[in-house]
Parts: C-alpha cells; sequence; structure tokens
C-alpha cells in the first residue's frame, strides 16, 4: 500500500537543531519569518500532499495523460488539485517577494518538493520547473519581461517548461539546429522542434511560458552559438492578459515507463513569437541558472521517492505476519510474527531510513548554501557558500535519485510477490523513481561533471568548501566525549576521500581517462563521507538534546545514525579500493572482447 | 680584439645597438648629425640616450651601463671614430646619404678600422660603390634586430674584398660578447631574414584580407601554424611598425630580380594606405591594426575591421581546429574551412619562395631555419617545417594548386631535409644534395641536439637527468612553466643519489623559455584546498628544504645555468646550486610575497647569509636582515643577470653567459674545473637577535601600511616575513643553524597558505597569469 506521512519531525529537527547552529536564523530574518510561521506553513503544506495529492497518485498513474488534436489531458482529479495549488499561493512560496512571491527560504522548497514527491512525482513535474524558470527569468531577462511574466508565474496561473532537447541532441547541447530569427521590433521568430518537454502541454494552467534554447542566424557553431529565448503559448498583452496563440503546438506525448500522470511533449515551434532572455549567445549561461536549480530538485525527487519507499515498507512490514523469529516468537497471539523481526528486513529498512535522513540534512545545508550566496555580504563566505552548491549539485542529483530507485526497488522485495502486483502501488515506485536518474543529466553525466569540471574548478577551490567544512569539525571533536564512537568513523571515510580526490586529481591531469574511469564510484564515495558528516552532526546534536527527549526522537537519531556509520559507510572502503586500482582494467579493454561470448 | 666601437645614427636602432654594445661592456660614441636648432650641437645623440633609459623592455642590463656612451655630432667628431675598432652606420636606408658619410669616413679612416652598415635591405656592392681598396676590405654589414638587445638574429654580410681576420673578429666579438646568433649571408637584398620574413609577412597579411579573415583569426592561425609567438601577423605587423612596410618594399622590388615573387605584392593592401594616412602605424604610435582605447576610465583593446576599417572591442576567436594545426599540421591543412584554407595558402606559398631562392641567399639551410627562429621568433624554421609536413605531401600540394615544385624539393633523396644516421645529426646540403654532418662551432652545445641521439640516464614526464659527457650530467625540468612539483622534486632527490654514485657534477639547466616559474602553487594549492595539509608540508615544503640541502651539500659540484625566469622555488634552486652560470637575460627573484606567501625552501636563509657575508652591506645583524627583508618582501626581480648580481641573488663570482647558446657549454667548463678540486661547503650559522628585530621590522611595516603603501594583507605576510629573518625565538648570544631557519620558513608558509587572500592570489595567478592586490 502507497503510505506516506510527511517526516515534519525530521524536517523540524533540521531547521531548529541541525541548521540553526548555522546561518539559518539570519536568513529566517532577512525576510521577516519566524521559525513558528515556517513550522505552520510546512505543516499546511504537508496537508495538501497527504490528503490531496497522495490519493490522486495510483489512479493517475493508471490513467496516464491523453493526447487529442494537440490537447493534452491530465488524469482525472489533477486539475482540481492544481487549482488549489495555486489558490493556496503555494507556488510562490519561496519566490521573490517582490514579484508577488513570499520569500520563504529556499530550504522551504526543497522540504515541500520532498513532500509533494512522495505523495505524487507526476503532478509535482507541473508545477516543479515554474519555480526555476522563474529564477532563470529573474536573473537574466529584460525588465520589460520580468514585469510582465514573473508576477504569472509566482502565482502558477501561468506555468514553466524548458526545452532542451532535440531528436539529434541530447546531452551534446551544440548541435541543436533550433532557429530563432530576429524581427524588427526586437522580438523574434522561433522556428524547431522540441522533445522530451515536461508539461509542454497540459490543461492545468492558462498559459505555459517555454524558455527554449536556440541559435540566431551567424551564430558562431556548436555551444557557443545558443541563445535562449522565452515563447509563451498565449501571447500575453500589456497588461498581462491573455492576447492571440502563439504559432507552436504539440505534436505527441510520450509513452513512458513511469510517471505517467506527466506529459512529456514533442513541440514543434513554427515561426512562434520569441523574446531573447538574456545576451545573444549566451545561452547556455541563463539555462544552467534553471538547470542547476532543477538538478538539486531532481535529488529531492529521489528523496522523496526513497521516503514514500520507506513508509510503504515499513508498513508492509508491520503488517505482514509471515514465520516467527528466530529467538522465539515475538507475537504469539498472533498466527505468526510480522516479518519486521527478521535481521534482514530491519537491517533492508534501517538502510533506507538512515540515508533519507542523511541525504535530507545534506540537501537542505545545500539550500541554506543557496540562499547565503544569495544574501551574504562578505566576499569569502559567499564564495564559500556558491562553491559548496556547485560542488553538491551534481553530488546530490546523482546520489539522490540512485538511493530513491534503490528504496523503490527494495520496497518491492520487502513485499515479495505482492510488490510485483499493481494493486499495493509499489512497482510503480520503481517505475516512478527510474526516471530521476536520467533527466537533467544522466548520472554518468553529473560524474563526469563532478571530476571533469567541479574537481579542478579554480584548483580545487570548490573541495574546499566541503574539505575545510568537515576538517575543521573533525579537529574541533576529536577530543569531544560524546563522540568519541562516532568520529573515527568519520575520520576514515574522509581520509579515504582526499587520497581519492589527490589520486584522481594527479592521474587525470596526466591521462583524462584515468580521470573519468572511477568518476561514479568517486561520487558515491563523496555522497557517502558528506552523509557521514551530516550523521556526526546529528547524533551530536542529539547527544546534548538527550535530557528532554519525551517521544525518543534523538534516541533513534543516535540509534539510526550508529546504523549508518557502521553498516552503510563502508562501502567507502570498497569504493576506495576499486578507484585505486586505477582505470586501465575497462580502458584498456579491447573492443572485440565485449563481444567474446557470443560471437 | 674589439674594445670600442663608434654608431653613427642614433635613431631607435642606432641608440640600441648603442646601449646593447654597453650590456657587453663596450665603450661606445654615439654619433648624429649636429642640432642646429639647439645650444648642443649634441642634442640628438644625448636625448637618444636619455630615451634609452626609460625604455621598456629596457635596453640596458644595467642602468649605469649608459655612462660608457660618449655622445657628439659627426660634424665636430667624426674624427672619434680612429680612437675606436668598429663603426657601425645606422642612417636611414638612403643610399646617397650613406655613401655620403663613407666618403668623409674613407678620407680619415685609419687602417685597422672595421667598418659596417646595418643596412636591412641593401646590397653591399652598392654601398661600396665608389670606395677605394682599404674601404672595401675593412668594410662589412651587421644587420641587427629590433630591439638589439631581445632579438637573437645578427646577419653578416661580406664581399670578395672583405679582410677574413676582420671578418673573424667581427663574428667572434658578435657572438661571444653580444650574444647574437650570428649568420653569414649572401650579399643579396633583405639578406635572409628579410628576403624570406617580411615575404611570409606579408603574404600573411593579404591572404588574410583577401580570404576575410579578421585579424584575430589570422593571428591565432598564423600563430598555431608557424609556432609564431601570440602575436600572430597583424601584433607583429604593430610590433614593427607599418610605417617601415613601404620603405621595405620599395627597397626590396627595386633591387630584385623583376620576376621575384616580391612584386607580386609591390602594391600594398587598400588597408595598409588608410592605416599609414591616419597614422596607424602600431605600438610606437597611437595603435595599429589592435588599439587600447579608454572605456569608461577602463583600457579596452580594439582592433580593425579590415573591411570596414572600424574599430570594436578585441574578441579572441574560438578556433576549434587550430588544436589541430599543433598536433597533425597536415590534417589541420587539409580541412576545408577558411581558416585552414587560408594556413595552407601562406605556408605553400613561403616554403616554395624559400626553396626557390635558398641557394640564392644562403650557404644552407642551417641559416635559413636559424634566421626565421631567431629574427622572426617562429618555433621552427621553414625548413623543420616542412619536414614535419614530409615531401610527399608537400608535392601533392604543390601539383594541387599549381605551383612548379622547386629544384630542391626534386633533389631531396629522403622525405626530410635534418635526420640523424649513426648517433650523429645530419641536415641536407643543397649544394653538393648530399646529407653532411651539423656541427656546432666550438663552445656550442645544445639539449636539443643531445636529446636527439641520446635517451636520458633517467626521466620522468617533469624531468630528465642527461649524461653530457666527462663525468658531467644536466638535470632538466621541462613541467609547464618548468615549475617544480612533487615528482619533480622527489626526481631530483633520486638524481642526486644518481650523480654522487656514478658522475662527477650536476648541470641544472633547460632550453625552454624559462629556467623554472618555481614550486608548482597549483599542486600545493589543490592539496590545501582538500585538507591536506600535513601532505602539502610533508611532501612538499619539508621534503623540499631537505632535497635543497642535500643538493647543496652532496659530494659533487652543482652548476645552475638559468636563462629567463628564475623565480621562487626557481632561484631557490640557484641559491642552493655552488655556482650558477648565468645567462645574461635572467629575470631572478623569490616572489613569494606577491602570491601572498614567503620563501620556505631554503630562500630566506640563504639570502640572509649571503647579505651577512656581504662587503657591500654594513657589518652588526641589522643591515643584512633589512635588506633580505626588503627583498624578499618586495618580490623584487632582476631584470637581467648583471641586476641580479647587484641584488644579490648572483655571487660576485658566479658567470654570465652573453650567448644563450653557449651557456651549457661554459656551465659544462665550469663543472669541469670544479670537478677536480671540488669540497663541499661548510654548513651556514647565524647569530640573529631575535625579537628586537621583529620589533624593528614590525614597526616599518606598520608604517607603510598606515601610509597606504600596503595592505593588511601584505602586512600580514611582512609579519611572517620578518620573524623568519630575525630568528624567531633567538638572540645574539645564540648560534642558530640553518634548520632553526628553516623550521621558521615552514612554520610561516604553513599560516600564510592557510589565509584565504593568500589562496585568491595563487588562484588568479593560476587562472589569469596576473598578480592580484588584496
Amino acid at each position: 500500500m502507497q503510505s506516506y506521512s510527511a517526516p515534519l519531525n525530521d524536517m523540524k529537527f533540521i531547521i531548529e537543531d541541525f541548521l540553526n547552529s548555522g546561518a539559518a536564523d539570519t536568513l529566517f530574518k532577512q525576510n521577516d519569518i519566524e521559525i513558528e510561521d515556517f513550522n505552520f506553513i510546512l505543516d499546511e503544506s504537508s496537508k495538501f500532499c497527504e490528503e490531496i495529492l497522495l490519493p490522486l497518485n495510483q489512479s493517475g498513474d493508471k490513467e496516464g495523460c491523453t493526447y487529442e488534436n494537440g490537447k493534452v489531458k491530465t488524469p482525472k482529479g489533477f486539475k482540481d488539485a492544481y487549482k488549489q495549488f495555486v489558490e493556496s499561493g503555494w507556488q510562490g512560496a519561496a519566490l521573490d517577494q517582490k514579484y508577488g512571491g513570499q520569500g520563504l527560504p529556499y530550504i522551504f522548497n526543497v522540504f515541500f518538493d520532498e513532500m509533494i514527491t512522495s505523495s505524487n512525482m507526476g503532478f509535482g513535474n507541473y508545477p516543479g520547473l515554474t519555480g526555476n524558470a522563474f529564477e532563470a527569468i529573474k536573473k537574466s531577462a529584460s525588465d520589460d519581461l520580468k514585469d510582465l511574466y514573473l508576477p504569472k508565474l509566482a502565482t502558477g496561473e501561468w506555468s514553466g517548461t524548458m526545452n532542451l532537447t532535440e531528436p539529434q541532441c541530447g546531452t551534446d547541447l551544440g548541435l541543436s539546429k533550433a532557429m530563432a530569427n530576429p524581427q524588427e521590433d526586437g522580438s523574434y521568430k522561433l522556428t524547431g522542434t522540441k522533445i522530451f518537454i515536461t508539461g509542454g502541454e497540459q490543461d492545468l494552467s492558462e498559459n505555459i511560458i517555454h524558455l527554449v534554447l536556440a541559435r540566431t542566424p551567424n551564430a558562431p557553431k556548436g555551444i557557443k552559438g545558443i541563445s535562449l529565448f522565452l515563447v509563451p503559448k498565449i501571447i500575453p498583452n500589456k497588461d498581462g492578459s491573455l492576447g492571440e496563440e502563439n504559432s507552436l503546438s504539440c505534436g505527441s506525448i510520450e509513452d513512458k515507463m513511469g510517471i505517467k500522470s506527466s506529459s512529456t511533449c514533442v513541440m514543434h515551434y513554427n515561426d512562434a513569437k520569441a523574446w531573447l532572455v538574456g545576451d545573444l549567445n549566451k545561452g547556455m549561461k541563463a539555462m544552467f541558472i534553471m538547470m542547476n536549480g532543477a538538478r538539486l530538485m531532481v535529488g529531492v525527487q529521489g528523496l522523496g521517492m526513497s521516503e514514500v519507499s520507506y513508509q510503504s515498507a515499513l508498513y508492509y512490514a508491520k503488517e505482514r505476519l509471515q514465520g516467527r523469529s528466530l529467538k522465539g516468537a515475538k507475537k504469539p497471539e498472533m498466527s505468526a510474527d510480522p516479518i519486521i523481526v527478521h535481521p534482514d528486513v530491519r537491517k533492508t529498512l534501517l538502510k533506507m531510513k538512515s540515508l533519507n535522513e542523511g541525504i535530507r540534512g545534506l540537501i537542505a545545508f545545500t539550500a541554506l548554501q543557496v540562499d547565503v550566496a544569495k544574501y551574504e555580504k562578505d566576499k569569502f563566505k559567499k564564495q564559500r557558500a556558491d562553491d559548496w552548491v556547485a560542488l553538491m549539485t551534481p553530488i546530490i542529483k546523482a546520489y539522490a535519485t540512485d538511493i530513491g530507485s534503490e528504496s523503490a526497488n527494495l520496497a518491492v522485495q520487502m513485499y515479495g510477490g505482492h510488490g510485483f502486483i499493481k494493486d499495493h502501488g509499489v512497482e510503480q515506485f520503481v517505475r516512478d523513481a527510474r526516471i530521476a536518474q536520467l533527466y537533467e543529466g544522466t548520472n554518468g553525466i553529473q560524474a563526469l561533471d563532478l571530476v571533469g569540471r567541479k574537481l579542478p574548478m579554480h584548483n580545487g577551490r570548490l573541495l574546499r568548501s566541503f574539505f575545510h567544512e568537515v576538517k575543521e569539525y573533525i579537529e574541533e571533536n576529536t577530543f569531544n566525549y560524546n563522540l568519541k564512537e562516532v568520529i573515527p568513523h568519520l575520520m576514515k571515510s574522509f581520509g579515504r576521500l582526499q587520497q581519492a580526490t589527490a589520486f584522481i586529481a594527479s592521474k587525470g591531469l596526466s591521462d583524462p581517462e584515468e580521470g573519468a574511469g572511477p568518476a561514479t564510484d568517486y561520487l558515491r564515495m563523496f555522497a557517502l563521507t558528506s552523509l557521514a558528516y551530516v550523521w556526526v552532526k546529528y547524533i551530536d546534536i542529539s547527544n546534548r538534546k538527550m535530557n528532554d527527549d519525551p517521544k525518543g526522537f534523538y534516541k533513534a537519531k543516535i540509534a539510526t545514525g550508529t546504523f549508518f556509520l557502521n553498516k552503510v559507510l563502508p562501502e567507502t572502503g570498497a569504493l576506495m579500493s576499486s578507484i585505486m586500482s586505477g582505470a586501465s582494467s575497462y580502458t584498456k579493454y579491447e573492443d572485440d572482447f565485449f563481444e567474446s561470448s557470443f560471437s | 680584439m674589439i674594445k670600442n666601437v663608434t654608431v653613427i645614427g642614433a635613431g631607435l636602432m642606432g641608440a640600441g645597438i648603442a646601449a646593447h654594445l654597453t650590456n657587453a661592456g663596450t665603450h661606445v660614441t654615439l654619433l648624429d648629425i649636429p642640432d642646429n636648432s639647439s645650444h648642443n650641437r649634441n642634442n640628438l645623440a644625448d636625448q637618444a640616450v636619455s630615451k634609452l633609459m626609460k625604455l621598456k623592455p629596457a635596453a640596458f642590463t644595467l642602468p649605469k651601463n649608459a655612462n660608457l656612451i660618449k655622445t657628439g655630432n659627426i660634424d665636430d667628431d667624426l674624427h672619434l671614430i680612429n680612437s675606436s675598432d668598429w663603426v657601425i652606420e645606422v642612417i636611414i636606408e638612403d643610399l646617397k646619404l650613406k655613401k655620403n658619410l663613407y666618403e668623409k669616413i674613407e678620407k680619415i679612416m685609419k687602417d685597422n678600422l672595421i667598418i659596417s652598415s646595418n643596412t636591412s635591405t641593401i646590397p653591399l656592392g652598392k654601398l661600396t660603390e665608389g670606395r677605394d681598396k682599404k674601404f672595401k676590405s675593412n668594410f662589412f654589414i651587421t644587420h641587427f634586430f629590433n630591439p638589439p638587445r631581445y632579438l637573437r638574429l645578427l646577419e653578416i654580410v661580406g664581399s670578395n674584398n672583405s679582410d677574413s681576420k676582420f671578418k673573424k673578429d667581427l663574428i667572434e666579438f658578435c657572438d661571444n660578447k653580444l650574444g647574437k646568433s650570428v649568420i653569414d649571408c649572401k650579399d643579396t637584398p633583405g639578406f635572409i631574414g628579410n628576403r624570406i620574413g617580411v615575404f611570409w609577412m606579408i603574404v600573411a597579411a593579404e591572404k588574410a584580407i583577401k580570404m576575410g579573415l579578421n585579424v584575430e583569426e589570422a593571428d591565432t592561425v598564423i600563430s598555431s601554424v608557424f609556432g609564431a609567438p601570440k602575436t600572430g601577423i597583424f601584433g607583429l605587423l604593430d610590433l614593427v611598425g607599418l610605417d617601415l612596410m613601404p620603405h621595405v618594399m620599395s627597397s626590396m622590388t627595386e633591387h630584385l630580380d623583376k620576376n621575384d615573387e616580391y612584386n607580386l605584392y609591390s602594391k600594398p593592401p587598400d588597408i595598409f594606405d588608410y592605416m599609414l594616412e591616419n597614422k596607424l602605424i602600431g605600438r610606437k604610435g597611437i595603435g595599429g591594426f589592435y588599439k587600447l582605447e579608454n572605456v569608461n576610465g577602463k583600457k579596452v583593446k580594439t582592433s580593425i575591421n579590415l573591411i570596414t576599417k572600424e574599430f570594436s572591442e578585441s574578441k579572441k576567436p574560438s578556433i576549434q581546429s587550430t588544436k589541430l594545426a599543433k598536433k597533425n599540421l597536415n590534417k589541420f591543412l587539409e580541412i576545408k574551412d577558411k581558416y585552414s584554407e587560408y594556413a595552407l595558402s601562406v605556408v605553400l606559398e613561403f616554403i616554395s619562395y624559400t626553396l626557390n631562392h635558398a641557394e640564392q641567399i644562403a650557404n644552407d639551410l642551417l641559416s635559413i631555419d636559424n634566421a626565421m627562429k631567431n629574427g622572426f621568433g617562429l618555433a621552427s624554421g621553414p625548413f623543420e617545417l616542412m619536414d614535419k609536413l614530409g615531401k610527399t605531401w608537400i608535392k601533392e600540394k604543390f601539383l594541387e594548386t599549381n605551383i612548379k615544385i622547386p629544384k630542391i624539393l626534386n633533389n631531396l633523396p629522403e622525405e626530410k631535409f635534418y635526420k640523424v644516421e649513426d648517433q650523429k645529426l645530419k641536415y641536407f646540403d643543397f649544394i653538393s644534395n648530399k646529407f653532411v654532418n651539423l656541427n656546432r662551432p666550438n663552445g656550442i652545445i645544445l639539449l636539443s641536439d643531445i636529446k636527439k641521439i641520446r635517451e636520458p640516464i633517467q626521466k620522468i614526464s617533469t624531468a630528465s637527468l642527461w649524461d653530457l659527457g666527462d663525468g658531467v650530467t644536466v638535470f632538466e625540468i621541462h613541467s609547464r612553466g618548468n615549475s617544480i612539483d612533487m615528482s619533480t622534486m622527489q626526481f631530483l632527490d633520486k638524481s642526486i643519489d644518481t650523480v654522487s654514485n656514478s658522475y662527477k657534477a650536476m648541470v641544472i639547466y633547460n632550453e625552454g623559455p624559462m629556467f623554472s616559474a618555481g614550486a608548482n602553487v597549483g599542486e600545493a594549492l589543490f592539496l590545501g584546498n582538500i585538507g591536506l595539509e600535513t601532505e602539502l608540508v610533508d611532501k612538499i615544503v619539508e621534503y623540499g628544504q631537505k632535497v635543497y640541502q642535500k643538493l647543496k651539500y652532496s659530494n659533487f659540484p652543482v652548476i645552475s645555468a638559468p636563462s629567463g625566469m628564475a623565480l621562487g622555488g626557481g632561484c631557490e634552486l640557484l641559491l642552493h646550486s655552488n655556482f650558477v652560470q648565468a645567462h645574461v637575460e635572467s629575470y631572478i627573484g623569490l616572489t613569494e610575497a606577491a602570491l601572498g606567501i614567503c620563501p620556505a625552501w631554503g630562500g630566506c636563509k640563504e639570502l640572509l647569509s649571503r647579505f651577512e657575508n656581504n662587503k657591500n652591506i654594513p657589518n652588526g645583524p641589522m643591515p643584512a636582515i633589512m635588506k633580505a627583508f626588503q627583498t624578499i618582501g618586495l618580490a623584487k626581480t632582476s631584470t637581467s643577470a648583471p641586476e641580479a648580481r647587484e641584488i644579490g641573488f648572483l655571487r660576485s663570482e658566479d658567470g654570465i653567459t652573453m650567448n644563450k647558446d653557449r651557456l651549457l657549454h661554459d656551465a659544462k667548463l665550469v663543472a669541469i674545473n670544479l670537478i677536480e678540486t671540488y669540497v663541499k661547503p661548510e654548513k651556514l650559522t647565524y647569530r640573529l637577535p631575535g625579537r628586537t628585530a621583529f620589533a624593528a621590522l614590525e614597526l616599518g611595516l606598520k608604517g607603510m601600511f598606515d601610509n597606504g603603501q600596503i595592505s593588511e594583507h601584505d602586512k600580514l605576510i611582512g609579519h611572517q616575513i620578518a620573524n623568519i629573518l630575525s630568528g624567531g625565538e633567538t638572540d645574539m648570544l645564540n648560534e642558530v643553524d640553518e634548520d632553526h631557519i628553516l623550521k621558521l620558513e615552514s612554520n610561516s608558509i604553513q599560516t600564510l597558505f592557510k589565509q584565504p587572500k593568500s589562496q585568491e592570489r595563487i588562484e588568479k595567478l593560476l587562472e589569469t597569469g596576473k598578480i592580484i592586490r588584496n
């Protein structure tokens, strides 16, 4: 059964205990927000997810989107849900107050998106990109465009999409063919076909604002000749009212493995009226703002899927009666013990739980840095926050979505054969979670981004934001009695990560394949070490809160963390061995050998 | 022996030659025409000398060299030529004026006065028309390239009448004393350099205009195809001065055969005329193809649009394929786009011209390659370029483009003009049509030659150890910027053992553009960034100290032979060598402070000891400390080897070599001389004042900070350096050893390395090549 209650206890712990020691406090003050208000909004938003979105998840998956004559129909109930979403003002919660947002910290978005994903990932994709489109327009577009479009995006009356992929160009956007011709009035006419456009057409918002990458005549070849354009489905009048329809259409929608309630469209632009966003030929720069935000949010989707998988697995592990505990019956009054008595079941559940809580903290800390980078005045602190976000974005995107998928599969495993039956709803998690490892740059691409771009950038300056943070923490707490059992775990995996980083950096200098080869292993090792840092801090905080722990929350925290450090973190040892043995065993493997078993 | 020289003509070139003669320790008389408008009849020559003092890059290796120049004017002082051994005429390129002057000289000259002209295009035969036998026997052309101190090419032309002893004296002097790469040329217009080089320039410029490339595109293509400096073609024209081109071109076409290919280019492109009319002559004027413009108080580099003639901001073009040009030139030239087609047409025309006229202008192909490399800064000469492409490929392209295949190419029996056979370098002699041995003159050893015929004793990707014979080895660094990273330091460590066990001396030398940019700070920064400071200290700072100490106190002599920049850790390498034989163009400095750190491979201890023993520095502890503090704190860098000696980076006994090609040979001679009697130096000890000196230096820093001369961060750096040089916790009663100061260096660099502003400085240097103040 799809079982879900928003992890509000954990979220509040993160806000009040985990981040409060950092810059969170100042950040709340920045926009005049009290923590109590924040918690209240969090409660309200969780109700929307649990009560409105969750019940539409399975039915939405079953019905899917339908396409007819250029129009897309979303599953039953979605229209009303979206209407409620807009009326409650959820879209603008964390957006700029100047354009009608409510200016909540970015962390709110992160928490809310997690809850939306857990409840209904397919639905979440419709409003999901609007916030990122808002930020991209705000950062790069002219004032006229901002004034006209941002307020409507902030309410969610209009939604946003991003159009990158074309039939012949995926990862390599330099191959893009879409063409925008300049018009006398300063606008452009854009022609081309874009594929895989999430929410490119739907029946939820009254207008759809497409951000489209295209080149202009005589633009330089490749990636340096790409510009970003704003193309509305319906061209608004100057006062914001809707005018005539633009010359664009949805040609079809994809029949997909999962997130069937989210429309994935083929978009045709046929001399569609378009406006330039940002500088000519600087489209990638403007789009990266959107993409980086989107990548972080996909990571959040991974967490959301992992959380609902965990809760659904837990539900079944407690319900399902089969056999007896190896140490004698735990529930003699019943026909059998619930399967949660079995060590392996407990271990599986704890793996999911400990990863979810760790990832949640890592994402929240990163979201905090997004705001620090925005508001901080001190040059070096601002830079450090920016560096942290740039460094952690590929790690969070790839690792959290891997875990999302892994947890969904573990949930099916928990259900045994019943997990394979659609009625229970957990096989949907496997299908839905899978996409997050693929879109916004596959996880392999994320690993290459980490090793090929983020590592060498500014001679490793981005790394400083993480390594110095952790190193200083370790140094401060080496003699912290409360942490004597846990700090060594962190030290060990941190030391491994340092050595692996130095190894990859020096190897990669002379041979790029030696750098790229272990990228995925390295990203995973980096993620696990980051989670170890989060967990040690959780335990440190919880230790100090033990005296006031009526619900046993802090006690549970310490127990979960102890599990993580002893059972999950040691994977870094295996990763280390693999990394340090170099890449030659596969880079030098002859192409013909791949076929040696059958031809 | 030439000791006194008269230079007639005090223009840019004449004055530059005069200055460089003083760099060789020569006394110079500089004459120009009398200035009748001034009460000072020597005004023109005097003005030239004062302009020389301000020239950038500096014409003098030491400002005081200017004292060796005596000025005068040709009306009153021409007789002074007879107190010289050699007189060089550097007046304007006007045959009539030159001949008039020679007539006057002929009348009064002594028998053994050598006379030469610096003409760039006029044949010798024309210059000596009507002169007597003695004049003709004493007369040569000595053609310098601008700026005379820095460009190594010197073309010398004699005639059948020339006195062979005078010619020998002249060549020896220009080679050994002036450090020039001297080429014996035939008496043809433009000799070798300008004949081939100017043709190359004009072809490259005209074709760019015709084929629709913009200024930046052409410069990028030319620079990568020919291995030319970044100036490419249009940047080079700006440097040379567009105003010179019409003179050179008309002089060339006037004296050359009517069928010569120069005539195809006798009419300059329209844009040249436009630029000359508007005084856009290049860097010496208001700008040329590139121009600096003031935009909102910022200097912005702009470039001219070759079609519309309008200036707009200069943008670096991104031509992906030029990377290919460096890896596989043939493949690059075969691409069908305007860049490759442009490059191919320039290459073919250039090599066809070279091959067609080689016999006429040069004795051998070495002279031609040498002229283009040393006179125009190309990485390889035309024959070396052809060797990259291969004879078969070139012939095919000539056929495809209907260019007649030059005779030399048909005569070449193999694919390439150069080869190695029986461990000997050989080249194709186009006169005998045979391969002959490439023999360097006495006193010249090139590592690049050795590399072609021999394997190193041991090597890693960033350094090699070579056997130079006679028990002498060469330690060569060949990393990017010749910087020293951890593995290079380990290799040096290992090489010390190798030399100690099996050889007798080590020369540290390389033929890259710089001796060493110092420690690989990028590697250090990266380790610091990932929190591996312990490795940074163990494997970089303290390990480096250990290896440099081992080098200094090894059982064999270590001779460093720098040329170009020797900064930071590269400078410390010199300071730990037992002897330094420096090329005159050595730019030496402990520049760490500019990067927010301090010398920590023993630079502080060595400099301190040198200043304590320097007789020109007053006795007592403070003067030496003060001098070291200023030198390190201000990151003083010498602009020449003589200046490095004045600052104190070189000892008075260290040697200076004027000719870069002779540096390795000179260093080897030093090594051989030292081997027999070598005893390793005694360990240094110091008596330092400690806290009291520190307080005095701190006071100075505070003053500079209060006056706004230094930033807060500079003050912090100064504070650390002051602590090292004053000896830390010690006093005058206490004798401390080298390890004591090394420890202080290590502690200070660790402190400084953690500073965000120091990290910012290093990061910016690595990314932009620029030093920032923060």
